[in-house]
């Protein structure tokens, strides 16, 4: 192996830096490519023809302009697109490749016709993600999905795109640059609504949500208006609390307040147990403990309560159960460890 | 001198030509430029031919090494790779639609 003469190499790096002045509006990248392995081409190439700068290479900026052009790169700057650009052009050829496959043909009829369709529905999504930018969170987006609005100004706002949007479609002026932007946003928007539509929760969620500031603590018996029950206290009809009373509704199944405290109150439940070492929940009332400032934990007194008196002569029936019904029918009452 | 119709007619081609070249062998830049003379593009430049192949490797079309040569100093080789050869293949193809759909349209009498 020989290496070209000294005199070779001069020439060439004297020709790559004349034809390299001709690039000087490229980007560098675009000029370190054209120019970076040109040196070592053309040191072949005199090696193997000594007379080529007369015949080959001749005047640089003819060799320059016929360099440019062959790579692709025009007068003024690249024409070679960025990488996004590169991409989203092969992405496009690729969606064209598939929407002109002779097996579209059949769409290509059949599209066109759901053009009205389009017309309502661009409208109808641009309302809806209008109505969902000045609604808020996304509980309330999954009410504006299916009816824009839920109020006269949505609906009137909804009416009024429809028709401007379907005016336009028919009369064929929606094709200028604002309405390219238009129907970009609206698919966006339709994308996203159905994507939403999809990923969320089902309405009624949306119900529970509203309701949750009333109170009651998952888990605990309420009031019908929502108000917990934290304990329940039985008197039997002279006003004499009973204590460890289990209950059990009608099915027998048993009514426990719930496996936790009321945190809102502060108040701690001590779990009863029974024989078999399992915890009692329906055994009233049940044991618990109240914050009570300085002295800590105090025992929770039983509430203060006005016993109603029934009707003179009539038997108190708290204590004559039954004889069949001495226990409820399908519950087992769990022996207690110590009975009393 | 390169007539302005052959060079123009070149231009849109001359991917495809080096593509075919090196689809027959690996080759350095002037080894293509003889290839495609000895086969009848006399007017290609070398230029023309350096400029679409750096753009055909820049392209993903080419992969490149250097060879030591015993004449003179090192070369710098071209092969084809997969990415290439599709786009050749893609490329023979639209040229001869191309070339039919031309000869269909030009005179009878002057092509005979």
């Amino acid at each position: 192996m020989t290496t070209a003469t000294p005199a070779i190499t001069d020439r060439v790096r004297d020709f790559v830096a004349a034809v390299g002045e001709h690039f000087t509006d490229l980007r560098d990248v675009d000029r370190e490519e054209l120019l970076g392995d040109l040196e070592q081409h053309l040191t072949e190439l005199a090696a193997e023809a000594p007379d080529v700068f007369e015949t080959e290479l001749g005047d640089p900026a003819a060799y320059a302009a016929e360099l440019r052009a062959g790579a692709g790169l025009t007068e003024g700057g690249s024409t070679r697109p960025g990488r996004i650009a590169r991409l989203t052009t092969t992405v496009r050829d690729r969606v064209q490749a598939v929407v002109d496959h002779p097996r579209m043909a059949p769409l290509h009829e059949f599209l066109p016709m759901l053009r009205p369709a389009w017309w309502v529905v661009r409208a109808w999504a641009l309302i809806v993600v209008l109505a969902l930018l000045m609604g808020g969170g996304t509980q309330v987006w999954a009410h504006h999905i299916l009816v824009p609005g839920r109020n006269v100004v949505g609906l009137l706002a909804l009416v009024a795109a429809v028709a401007f949007s379907v005016k336009a479609g028919m009369a064929g002026t929606d094709n200028g640059r604002g309405w390219r932007l238009v129907n970009r946003i609206a698919a966006f928007a339709l994308a996203v609504i159905v994507w939403i539509g999809l990923t969320a929760a089902p309405l009624e969620t949306v119900y529970v949500e509203t309701y949750s500031d009333v109170g009651a603590p998952y888990g605990l018996l309420t009031h019908p208006d929502g108000e917990g029950i934290t304990n329940l206290y039985v008197y039997d009809a002279e006003g004499t609390l009973l204590r460890d009373v289990f209950v059990y509704d009608g099915g027998g199944r048993p009514v426990e307040i719930g496996p936790d405290t009321d945190e809102w109150f502060a108040i701690r439940t001590e779990p009863r147990i029974d024989a078999a070492g399992r915890v009692i929940g329906n055994l009233y009332p049940v044991v618990q403990y109240v914050e009570d400032g300085a002295r800590g934990l105090v025992l929770r007194e039983p509430p203060q309560v006005d016993i109603p008196r029934l009707p003179e002569g009539q038997q108190p029936v708290s204590t004559t159960v039954p004889p069949e019904t001495k226990a409820p029918p399908t519950s087992h009452t769990p022996p207690l460890i110590q009975p009393e | 001198m390169r007539g302005v119709e052959t060079s123009q007619l070149l231009k849109g081609v001359l991917d495809l030509a080096v593509l075919a070249v090196l689809d027959g062998d690996d080759a350095y830049g002037y080894d293509i430029v003889r290839k495609l003379r000895e086969s009848g593009l006399e007017d290609v430049g070398d230029a023309s031919v350096y400029g679409t192949l750096r753009r055909l490797f820049q392209a993903g079309c080419l992969s490149s090494y250097v060879k030591p040569s015993d004449e003179g100093p090192n070369r710098k080789y071209y092969a084809i790779n997969s990415t290439g050869r599709d786009q050749l293949e893609t490329g023979v193809k639209e040229w001869q639609r191309f070339v039919a759909d031309i000869d269909h349209l030009l005179p009878k009498e002057m092509t005979a």
